[in-house]
């Protein structure tokens, strides 16, 4: 967001590994930095060298190794400069249904990607499907590919053509998905939002959106807040801006189809 | 658990970081590392224990806050209670 990335890779395998983080994702901040990464080739141990800016970071035996440790690199350093910044990072997807901007806030495997997808088949815009960052009220999304995991396909048909997107190999395997690869837009916005909407868990086959008082949308942000560096009273007192200026909801239950969500959130901005 | 007594002036413990939600406040103890939600009622007797008035007259001014027609007790004098055991006023 805030860095110029520069990888320099010495084969077609570390190319492909690398790939699979690059996005393609357009958004309104100038660089304010660059990272430099460089791999070099296989010396004779048959180990890859990551280097940074010159400097020898760590041996890495296979283009996976690779791939993970220039993520965590360039992630660190994304995240270090925008604390610095003064942002906070919280888990959540993001995304856009007409006119109306929605934090979708829950714990991993709360549904976000699922729904996220559902919102890209249905016109919306989904700015990312992870996390996001805010500082007094406003958001911006963390660019990154959607993970996708097989069950997200299996509920949603329409987006299918996730099958086309590469394979990140793990378990469960994910797929990396750019949705500008695939004809869809992809841009981030800095800006407030008209809710968030924390997705409760729930076996419920009954979708229902009901009103969350600031202090619970609070406690689900902080809850699923990342371990930081800035003191945790900057997390709290950044999830209660956020809290104060922006309507909270609570997504109880499932609807049969994840596309039946779109509507119900679509309304919320209208609610308001 | 001890009832607040009538002529108590409790007071907001200092170092708190007091951020203010809807519907509530959400304060950041760094002392304990810890955070406490309070919802309105409790961000409202929160707010009236300033040191300067009584529990008495705080479940005085929670019940017109509220338009209650009544002190607001035994309400307050529990909140107060509950506020000094999580160490956010003494």
């Amino acid at each position: 967001m805030w860095h110029d990335v520069r990888i320099e890779v010495p084969d077609e395998a570390v190319e492909h590994a690398v790939r699979l983080v690059a996005q393609s994702a357009t958004h309104p901040f100038e660089p304010r930095a660059t990272i430099e990464l460089t791999v070099l080739e296989r010396d004779c141990d048959d180990h890859y060298m990551l280097l940074d800016r010159g400097d020898r970071v760590t041996a890495l035996r296979s283009p996976r190794e690779v791939l993970d440790a220039t993520f965590q690199r360039v992630h660190r350093r994304a995240f270090e400069l925008a604390s610095l910044l003064g942002w906070v990072r919280f888990h959540g997807a993001v995304a856009r249904i007409g006119s109306t901007r929605l934090v979708l806030a829950g714990r991993s495997s709360s549904g976000k990607t699922t729904l996220a997808a559902a919102i890209l088949a249905s016109g919306g815009v989904v700015e990312a499907d992870e996390s996001f960052l805010t500082r007094d009220g406003r958001v911006v999304a963390v660019p990154r590919r959607w993970h996708v995991r097989p069950p997200t396909i299996d509920l949603l048909p329409r987006a299918a053509w996730m099958l086309d997107a590469p394979l990140l190999p793990a378990e469960p395997p994910l797929r990396m998905v750019d949705p500008t690869e695939h004809g869809f837009e992809w841009s981030l916005e800095d800006g407030p939002v008209d809710g968030v909407v924390v997705l409760m868990a729930g076996e419920d086959l009954h979708a229902a959106v009901g009103d969350l008082k600031g202090p619970e949308v609070a406690r689900a942000l902080i809850d699923e807040s990342f371990p930081v560096t800035e003191p945790r009273a900057a997390v709290v007192r950044h999830a209660s801006a956020l809290a104060l200026r922006s309507p909270g909801y609570a997504l109880r239950g499932h609807a049969p189809s994840p596309i039946e969500m779109v509507p119900i959130l679509a309304a919320l901005g209208r609610s308001h | 658990m001890r009832e607040a007594r009538a002529t108590e002036r409790p007071v907001a413990r200092p170092g708190l970081e007091i951020n203010e939600v809807a519907d509530g406040l959400v304060i950041y103890d760094g002392e304990s590392e810890r955070v406490h939600y309070l919802n309105v009622t409790a961000g409202v007797v929160f707010s009236l224990c300033t040191g300067t008035s009584t529990a008495e007259e705080i479940a005085d001014e929670v019940g017109t806050i509220f338009a209650l027609g009544r002190p607001a007790e035994p309400d307050t004098s529990e909140c107060i209670e509950q506020l000094r055991a999580e160490g956010l006023i003494h």
